[in-house]
């Protein structure tokens, strides 16, 4: 293996390590040192090989050596992520809420949203700061800033409706919650079962004294039943009395209403985005460095391809 | 040599920034609210279209231009009944020094909102919050929760909690000061 072919290898190795902060962001690995050592000793690798290429004074070595800085600027953008980006953060918020993101200088706008909302996972957020226009990041489209990228991760959720037996709306609270009267369950817990954790949350239905704790299987999860055939996720109502007293327990899908304790409540199951930053090298300068990668490699392998070609027209030897 | 020593200390500096970076453990999960409505003071008041107990339609920017004291509060809810009185008093005092009383129901049907403020002689705006959208823009952490919304649709307090007729005055004080 030629030195030439080892330092592509280690470029194409530093970039795609680089690029894995993208395609897959918010991993506890970017922000470990094997992974910024690594980042590290690849740029300093490139460097030399870089300054030694282009202080040969060959015009085919200047090429290797503008590939090589395309590659140095990819790599120094992902350690520069990793050094000034800030740290893995995801940040639950209640439907219509504001929360501050200090790591941001921002304000994360929840966006308000209904049981179809809930059923579609459409709803959005939207960051605001006194400096900058706002921002809006929608499902599947990652936002990002200079070193970091902010995304929505959905999660599970539930919009509650409880009647009574005359078809009264029913007021839905959550005291233990993070907003006291939301009808929108976002399981913020975790009940541990067989081994496995499932998330839940708890709500309560005031007007009839009713607390309800709540327990969420995602679809896949629904092999835990294995005599019932769900097509969807379920929910687990566990209602007791503010006395105490158990009143029992049901299962629910999505927006088929159950009946318990005297309550019928119908949850539309579905997701809500929690907000997730992460840091992510530069975009600019991961563009501007491909593309002189690209540029440099394309330029040498044009060059060897015309002394080639020149070769065999005119042989010398 | 040089050269050798300059790479060393290239590498000895790459070493360090890599120290500079978390052990792993730097992923974290926080939660919003919380905070309640007295934090809102000076924001802008956000406003929903929601069913109106009598007529159609209603929200808080219909009263743009006026002093509202926004009441979120429920029938179920004993500080609510308790304060219920003393609001319809202030509603009937202020009413023509262009304050309003927007009361919003969060989350019960028109027939027991109604059949409660025939009981109490309510004669102010009343407002069906299906969806709870005030009671969660406005972080409330319980019932019944009062926000005084200036003429220019800013937030002047935020209070939780029941209010007496003194109370009452004096949280919007300060927005009928203002001109």
């Amino acid at each position: 293996m030629s030195d030439r072919f080892a330092l592509v290898v280690l470029a194409l190795a530093a970039i795609a390590a680089t690029l894995a902060q993208d395609v897959v962001p918010g991993l506890d690995a970017y922000h470990s040192w094997p992974y910024a050592t690594g980042l590290a000793f690849g740029a300093v690798v490139l460097l030399a090989a870089a300054w030694r290429a282009l202080r040969s004074g060959r015009s085919g070595a200047r090429r290797f050596a503008f590939a090589l800085a395309g590659a140095l600027t990819v790599t120094v953008g992902g350690l520069a992520s990793g050094l000034l980006g800030p740290d893995t953060i995801t940040v639950r918020g209640t439907p219509g809420t504001v929360t501050p993101v200090p790591d941001l200088g921002v304000a994360a706008f929840f966006g308000q949203t209904d049981a179809a909302g809930i059923a579609a996972g459409s709803a959005a957020i939207t960051l605001r700061s006194r400096t900058a226009a706002p921002v809006d990041i929608e499902p599947g489209h990652p936002v990002y800033g200079s070193v970091s990228v902010q995304y929505l991760l959905p999660a599970p959720a539930a919009f509650i409706d409880a009647h009574d037996a005359h078809g009264n709306h029913l007021t839905i609270t959550q005291p233990q919650g993070s907003a006291f009267l939301s009808p929108i369950l976002l399981f913020p817990g975790d009940q541990p079962i067989h081994g496995k954790t499932y998330p839940i949350d708890t709500f309560a239905v005031p007007a009839f004294a009713r607390i309800v704790r709540t327990l969420y299987f995602s679809a896949a999860d629904t092999k835990l039943f294995p005599r019932a055939d769900f097509k969807g996720p379920i929910v687990l109502f566990s209602m007791t009395a503010e006395d105490g007293r158990e009143l029992g327990l049901t299962i629910a899908q999505s927006q088929k209403p159950v009946t318990l304790g005297d309550v019928t409540l119908e949850a539309t199951l579905g997701t809500y985005p929690r907000l997730a930053v992460a840091s992510a090298p530069p975009l600019a300068a991961s563009s501007i460095g491909i593309a002189a990668f690209v540029a440099g490699l394309g330029a040498l392998s044009m060059a060897r391809r015309k002394r080639i070609e020149s070769a065999e027209i005119s042989p010398t030897a | 040599m040089r050269s050798i020593g300059m790479l060393a200390g290239i590498l000895g500096g790459m070493m360090f920034l890599s120290g500079c970076y978390g052990g792993g453990g730097t992923r974290r999960t926080f939660d919003g609210g919380g905070a309640g409505p007295r934090g809102l003071a000076g924001a802008p008041a956000v406003s929903f279209d929601v069913p109106a107990l009598h007529g159609p339609s209603d929200s808080l920017a219909a009263y743009r231009g006026k002093i509202v004291v926004m009441n979120l509060w429920a029938t179920w809810c004993p500080p609510c009944k308790e304060e219920m009185p003393d609001l319809q008093r202030f509603y009937a005092a202020y009413k023509s020094k262009g304050v309003v009383v927007l009361g919003i129901d969060q989350g019960e049907s028109a027939g027991v909102v109604g059949a409660f403020t025939k009981q109490y002689g309510v004669t102010f705006p009343v407002l069906l919050d299906d969806d709870q959208q005030y009671g969660r823009a406005y972080a409330a952490v319980g019932l019944p929760t009062t926000v005084v919304v200036d003429r220019s649709g800013h937030i002047s307090a935020g209070i939780d909690g029941l209010l007496t007729l003194a109370q009452m005055r004096q949280a919007i004080a300060p927005a009928l000061a203002a001109r």
